[in-house]
């Protein structure tokens, strides 16, 4: 975790996909992967985004991911079947050994924010590494809303598990 | 037409869809693979001979090798080593076609990971 998070958690009700801020915090040697003689490895963006996801939906409170209008649009996206909920509220940036995280989330009510960004800091930061390898430098967690029980007026986001 | 196993492939085939289909079958046979990945608009693909493998490139390098890089779909394991595991498992079947001399780098890409709810679809 850098120095450089604060000014973004002010960005209150920011609904737009919260890639700008991750961009800084890696160094933009950018995407030329570890090679040997043998042969490279990389490992795409979606491949971070869909770790990061997964990850911070495993942690309780977390009731869903991304801001209004992303949630909105992926509804409607979903419903024609040319969304992907994975991908709605996480930026990542990706470098050679190293990436960062932004993810806008939607907590329920009566959780402790606090708590709830040291757990996804840890998740998301465990699952990535355990995973690709990559050093994650910075989890940047934007709380967008709150959720409470009454609030689902039709469609309920799937939870993944 | 799509070539899932070297078998399928005419030994009077092209060196390098042979080595193509060889490089897509030890990937798939490697634990830890879910699939191969040719992209959305399908470029990421070796075709020849009327013959096409999905989600292996090889292109011809000065000398005679072909660097090969090969696109996965994984699984929710380590990746790095994944990697490692496909490419090793390449060079050894490489190795025991006889292909040793003409396989080149081989550059090993995680497109994508499949979670346990899409694996369940």
């Amino acid at each position: 975790m850098s120095e450089s998070k604060s000014p973004r958690t002010a960005r209150s009700g920011a609904t737009s996909e919260p890639t700008e801020g991750a961009s800084a915090a890696v160094s933009r040697r950018g995407s030329e992967p570890l090679g040997s003689e043998h042969g490279s490895t990389t490992i795409a963006d979606a491949v971070v985004t869909k770790i990061a996801s997964i990850a911070a939906r495993e942690v309780r409170g977390v009731y869903d991911l991304g801001g209004g209008t992303a949630r909105a649009i992926g509804g409607m996206t979903r419903s024609v079947g040319i969304g992907d909920e994975r991908m709605q509220g996480i930026g990542v940036e990706v470098g050679e050994r190293e990436a960062a995280v932004d993810l806008t989330v939607v907590v329920e009510y009566g959780e402790s924010i606090p708590q709830i960004a040291d757990s996804l800091r840890a998740n998301i930061t465990r699952r990535i590494e355990g995973m690709t390898g990559l050093t994650v430098t910075e989890v940047n967690v934007a709380v967008n809303d709150l959720y409470f029980p009454g609030d689902e007026a039709a469609a309920e986001p799937e939870r993944v598990e | 037409m799509p070539v899932s196993s070297p078998g399928e492939v005419p030994t009077s085939a092209s060196l390098r869809l042979r080595l193509a289909a060889l490089v897509r079958a030890a990937a798939l046979a490697t634990p830890g693979v879910v699939g191969l990945d040719a992209g959305r608009t399908g470029i990421r693909m070796t075709a020849s001979d009327g013959l096409r493998v999905d989600g292996v490139v090889c292109a011809a390098l000065p000398g005679g090798r072909y660097q090969v890089s090969v696109h996965l779909v994984a699984a929710m394991v380590p990746l790095r080593s994944l990697a490692d595991a496909v490419r090793a498992r390449v060079e050894r079947d490489a190795a025991n076609a006889g292909l040793a001399g003409r396989l080149g780098p081989v550059d090993v890409a995680v497109e994508d990971v499949s979670t346990p709810a899409e694996a369940r679809l």
